[in-house]
């Protein structure tokens, strides 16, 4: 008995303090949250179990952070109600963040639950604002040898590298050297991506087969009352991962910024997403009665649940600023310090942006690897662009990128202003 | 750590005796670096857990501005503390012999001992943080009985050396 307790403490995985800033702790659980959005929805997409694997590490990683965070805070002993106070937005940002970092971790585990949705996630994808595909590195491709880090894919192409594929195995290091046969995993819109796919020498169409055994598929969409029903599903369902990712950087953005009007919209938006998922929820019910197996729907019911769970916690997030708590300086310096960065610019007479469509800004001298997540023109904010959506002289940018191209971009929004920097 | 500054300050008595206005000061000036540099270590380990300052050895603005800051108080406390003395000293009858080297003596220590503490402290708080340790509890009450000991000490050196 006493040798079972002696071994079962032993088993027992023990909390390991680390002596690591609050502003540390903040930047990786931002960097690890960006890069839990792509793998959580690569792998629905790729109906890949390794990616989910790979998405729960950091998962846990996040839940290390979020303890560690909680445990630093308690340490720095405010200084009274006044210090509190500053901290306080801290405390939901990691919240949050553990929060967000569950469900999407709950949305990659649906490959465990469901054996292939995939048919689904891959249906309309060129709908997507910001598509994952898979692009095949060819021979004779000008990236082979070259350490991924060093190809700089967003400010360079305009498109996240998420991970790759290498015979069998799965690569996520930030280190890892490209290789002829290679198969990468690429975020981004779609003419970076058929930029990219011209550099890699990759002649095929667009497709997400990515083991070479033909699965066979979940639904007939050979059905025509079952393929329009799901295109119906699956335009909701576009909208609503969209507008749950656009809620994590905008409450981010709000955090920033402390914006007063950004934290109202991303609470709009949490409203929005309750009536969506409620709607969603009722339609998938019954589109159930057109499946051989309603059971097959389970993954998609979790993964807009989740869906509906990250835009709570980004809610979250956007309230302290409602509430009146002004952002700790180390929650920017955090956000500043990741690789992906929030800034915003207005647009200038001079501007390169000015009078042109948000199709024409897709050209990288514009885009530079920018994605403008919000705009504000005169009292209303924009967070969605049309493809023939013009941009107009004082229309103020809300942009998220890389670091290194900042200057670049905003100098294209407003070139006076950035002289000389 | 006590004991030691006894002793040092009993081994002089004499040189103590010779310029009285110091033992009326000497509570006090022990009692500026003791606080001076526990509101150091406070700043300091704040900065540490918040991210503000990295647990490096280098110099950065937020050193910077904390630098200046405390000097400036050091600085006005020692005005107000000195005039205070004399002021006191002169109501009380107490002898006061060499006003401007005592003065120059007590500006010197202080801010000798101010930049020994500084450097002292910053060295150790990173090293206490990076231990996993809070420096508050380590530093705080290992630099109170410092002060008491370096104070006394380097006035009497400097008197030593100077008269």
């Amino acid at each position: 008995m006493r040798y079972s307790i002696k071994q079962h403490e032993k088993k027992r995985k023990k909390f390991q303090y680390k002596p690591i800033s609050l502003k540390d702790i903040l930047r990786e659980m931002k960097q690890k949250i960006d890069l839990m959005i792509d793998l959580a929805y690569s792998a629905i997409k790729f109906g890949s179990k390794e990616i989910a694997d790979e998405t729960s590490k950091i998962e846990k990683r996040i839940h290390e952070l979020t303890f560690l965070l909680n445990l630093q805070i308690t340490q720095t002993q405010t200084g009274g109600f006044k210090e509190a106070k500053r901290l306080e937005p801290i405390v939901v940002m990691g919240y949050s963040i553990d929060k967000m970092s569950d469900a999407l971790a709950d949305i990659a585990r649906v490959v465990y639950i469901n054996s292939d949705i995939s048919d689904f996630t891959q249906l309309l994808w060129h709908e997507v604002p910001e598509p994952i595909v898979k692009i095949n590195v060819k021979k004779e491709c000008k990236l082979i040898g070259i350490n991924r880090q060093d190809v700089h894919f967003r400010s360079q192409h305009g498109v996240d590298l998420i991970a790759i594929k290498r015979n069998h195995n799965w690569l996520f290091d930030k280190n890892n050297i490209i290789k002829k046969g290679d198969i990468l995993i690429i975020k981004g819109e779609l003419e970076p991506i058929k930029e990219l796919k011209k550099l890699t020498l990759d002649e095929e169409e667009i497709s997400f087969q990515i083991d070479e055994e033909e699965k066979e598929p979940e639904f007939d969409l050979k059905n025509p009352e079952i393929f329009g029903e799901i295109q119906e599903l699956k335009r909701d369902y576009v909208l609503i991962t969209d507008i749950s990712e656009t809620m994590i950087e905008l409450a981010l953005a709000a955090l920033f910024f402390n914006s007063y009007e950004v934290a109202e919209d991303v609470i709009e938006m949490e409203a929005l997403m309750d009536g969506l998922n409620i709607n969603f929820e009722k339609n998938l019910l019954d589109f159930a009665h057109l499946v051989d197996n309603p059971r097959d729907l389970t993954g998609i019911m979790r993964i807009v649940f989740s869906c509906e769970l990250i835009a709570d916690a980004a809610a979250h997030l956007a309230e302290t600023i409602l509430e009146g708590f002004e952002p700790h300086v180390i929650i920017q310096k955090a956000i500043e310090e990741t690789s992906e960065i929030i800034v915003r610019e207005t647009l200038s007479a001079d501007s390169y942006f000015k009078n042109k469509t948000y199709d024409e800004l897709q050209e990288q001298r514009y885009k530079r690897g920018f994605h403008i997540i919000a705009l504000k023109r005169k009292d209303k904010w924009i967070y969605s662009f049309k493809s023939d959506f013009k941009f107009e002289v004082d229309d103020l940018l809300i942009g998220l990128g890389p670091k290194e191209s900042v200057d670049q971009w905003k100098r294209c929004v407003h070139p006076k202003n950035t002289k000389g920097e | 750590m006590g004991l030691f500054s006894g002793t040092l300050l009993s081994n002089n008595e004499k040189i103590l005796y010779t310029f009285p206005i110091i033992l009326l000061v000497l509570p006090s000036l022990n009692s500026l670096i003791g606080d001076i540099s526990t509101v150091l270590i406070s700043r300091l380990t704040s900065h540490l857990y918040l991210g503000t300052l990295s647990p490096k050895m280098q110099v950065s603005d937020r050193l910077k501005q904390d630098f200046y800051g405390l000097l400036m108080t050091i600085l006005l406390s020692l005005v107000a503390l000195i005039s205070l003395g004399y002021l006191l000293g002169s109501v009380t009858g107490i002898e006061i012999v060499n006003p401007l080297l005592i003065i120059s003596i007590i500006i010197i220590t202080i801010l000798i001992l101010f930049g020994l503490m500084f450097v002292l402290l910053f060295i150790s708080s990173i090293f206490i943080f990076k231990k996993g340790k809070d420096p508050n509890n380590f530093l705080i009450p290992m630099v109170t009985s410092l002060a008491d000991f370096l104070t006394p000490m380097s006035i009497i050196i400097l008197i030593q050396i100077f008269i």
